[in-house]
């Protein structure tokens, strides 16, 4: 049972992450290899100012969402100049630039050996659990609200030609920038509920590769839709719990993992290039 | 004047495109258009007056106020609205949202979410967009994506567009009518001429010449980044070198 709760908190927490990353790379068009990267920071401005300043929980959450948003805004600055390709490269640069940060600054982060004993919000375990899954089902009807809004008008409006949308007299800039603030407090969200929920961190979770995993969910699932996060989430998470209890031996099934999750990738671009519900393609 | 393009230069790898070209425009002035052979220089100087190119020399006034140098997105909220060569539309967005896009009505912001009261505020926008929807004989597509438009409905579409833009005073035309069928060129034409009747000033680049010798009122005649000739519809049209390098007729000596 506890393992079950620990695979539906771990996709409840994924789940709002790609919510994030929708909002930048299905609706706005920007795609992001740097989510888990946001992650990442705020988990660690949770932790650090938990344990180490003594700031209570509550607020401590507060601060690691504004220090994701402000980091957002100071990336977003050097980025947002780029398009299309070359802002994935770069953003995929900074994702792992900020991983080797959290590996070398050791006096900080604790480097390779994480943080531990990071306090769980709420106290009981149960009503944290509840919250990260309202949060997450929140996190759905969010991107749904976004998508049917004017605001949602404007992002598709960018993902589909910048240069039409600003003869319109749309600051594509400004715009670009509020969606990579958002997708990075969702990020920031998800951040603090993982180290909330594990209790321990380290750079390993927030590795290049895992960026990668939370842009494949949004591939996977569909992006620009609500719910596509959601099913891509509880494929990338279900389908590598599920390979172990093929029994087999550790260093084979990390490889497997990686086999299978190659494997789903291909297929879809063949057969379903907006992923599973998706409603925009994104190579 | 409206506008005001003082004496304005933009080379490509050395090569002229626009070579000191002068002229401004007020809607009193009727219906100009920019005429000459491909390659003079005409999209350049819409992309200049835009604010997609940056002069090298020279300057844009528009209101009296210098824009060359502004993103193009400042100068579009200034009252500047323009088409494009090839036809731009939002593609895999629906003909409403296409429209309802071209509106600036204060809701396109993150903080709209909170007060979720934007259906009830868009909806004079929506009737509005709705009643262009009709005009233009697309009210049932409304829901369609524009990419599954014809290619005259697209250019309806893009009318459409300049339609919602009411706060506009300036409307930058890049070939409205190429490629249409004779009907679908007067329907254009008589939109156009709805927007210069609601007092807007108006430059058409345009290559058809039997829509030039139509509906013309002043012709600005562009040739190698220069302008040649420009005044009157009818004494531009009748002007000798005009006339050679447009038309290729050698007036005899």
């Amino acid at each position: 049972m506890e393992y079950i709760i620990f695979i539906c908190a771990m996709v409840a927490i994924y789940t709002i992450a790609a919510e994030g990353l929708n909002i930048l790379v299905g609706l706005t068009g920007l795609t992001s290899v740097m989510q888990a990267a946001f992650l990442g920071l705020s988990a660690y401005i949770y932790a650090l100012s938990a344990l180490k300043l003594g700031v209570p929980l509550g607020p401590s959450l507060l601060i690691a969402l504004v220090g994701s948003a402000s980091a957002a805004y100071l990336l977003g600055y050097l980025t947002l100049r780029v398009r299309g390709d070359y802002f994935a490269l770069i953003t995929f640069a900074l994702a792992i630039i900020i991983y080797h940060s959290f590996n070398n600054l050791i006096s900080i982060t604790g480097g390779p050996m994480g943080v531990v004993n990071v306090p769980q919000l709420l106290g009981s375990p149960r009503k944290f659990l509840l919250l990260v899954v309202l949060s997450a089902v929140a996190s759905v009807f969010f991107v749904r609200l976004v998508g049917a809004s004017p605001y949602g008008r404007l992002l598709k409006s960018i993902r589909e030609d910048e240069m039409l949308a600003a003869s319109l007299g749309k600051n594509v800039q400004a715009v670009k920038m509020s969606a990579f603030i958002i997708s990075s407090i969702f990020a920031g969200l998800a951040g603090v509920f993982y180290a909330s929920y594990v209790t321990f961190i380290d750079p390993t979770s927030f590795a290049p590769m895992e960026s990668i995993i939370i842009l494949a969910m949004l591939l996977i699932g569909g992006a620009g839709s609500a719910v596509g996060p959601l099913l891509g989430a509880l494929f990338l998470v279900a389908i590598p719990e599920l390979l172990r209890f093929l029994g087999l031996p550790g260093n084979v099934a990390a490889a497997t993992r990686q086999l299978i999750f190659g494997l789903l990738m291909t297929v879809l671009m063949v057969f379903r290039p907006k992923g599973l519900i998706g409603e925009y393609r994104l190579y | 004047m409206l506008l005001e393009v003082r004496n304005i230069t933009k080379s490509f790898d050395g090569i002229k495109a626009v070579d000191g070209v002068s002229f401004s425009l007020d809607p009193s002035q009727g219906l100009c258009f920019l005429i000459g052979p491909n390659g003079s220089g005409k999209t350049t100087i819409l992309d200049l007056i835009t604010g997609n190119l940056r002069p090298d020399e020279g300057e844009v006034l528009f209101e009296g106020y210098p824009i060359s140098g502004l993103s193009p997105y400042k100068i579009a909220a200034k009252g500047v609205a323009r088409t494009f060569q090839q036809g731009r539309l939002f593609y895999q967005l629906s003909l409403l949202d296409n429209l309802l896009l071209a509106a600036s009505n204060g809701l396109e912001n993150p903080r709209s979410l909170l007060s979720l009261r934007w259906r009830r505020e868009e909806r004079l926008l929506r009737e509005k967009a709705m009643k262009i929807l009709l005009s233009l004989g697309l009210m049932e597509d409304r829901g369609k994506r524009a990419e599954e438009l014809s290619f005259g409905q697209r250019k309806l579409l893009e009318m459409g567009r300049l339609l919602m833009q009411d706060n506009c005073k300036l409307f930058l035309l890049d070939e409205p009518t190429a490629g249409l069928h004779p009907k679908l060129i007067n329907r254009t034409m008589e939109l156009i001429e709805g927007l210069k009747e609601r007092g807007k000033a108006i430059l058409i680049v345009e290559h058809n010449l039997d829509v030039v010798k139509r509906v013309a009122e002043r012709i600005i005649f562009l040739d190698s980044g220069k302008i040649i000739a420009e005044g009157p519809a009818e004494e531009v049209l009748n002007d000798p070198v005009v006339r050679s390098i447009y038309l290729g007729i050698k007036d005899a000596a």
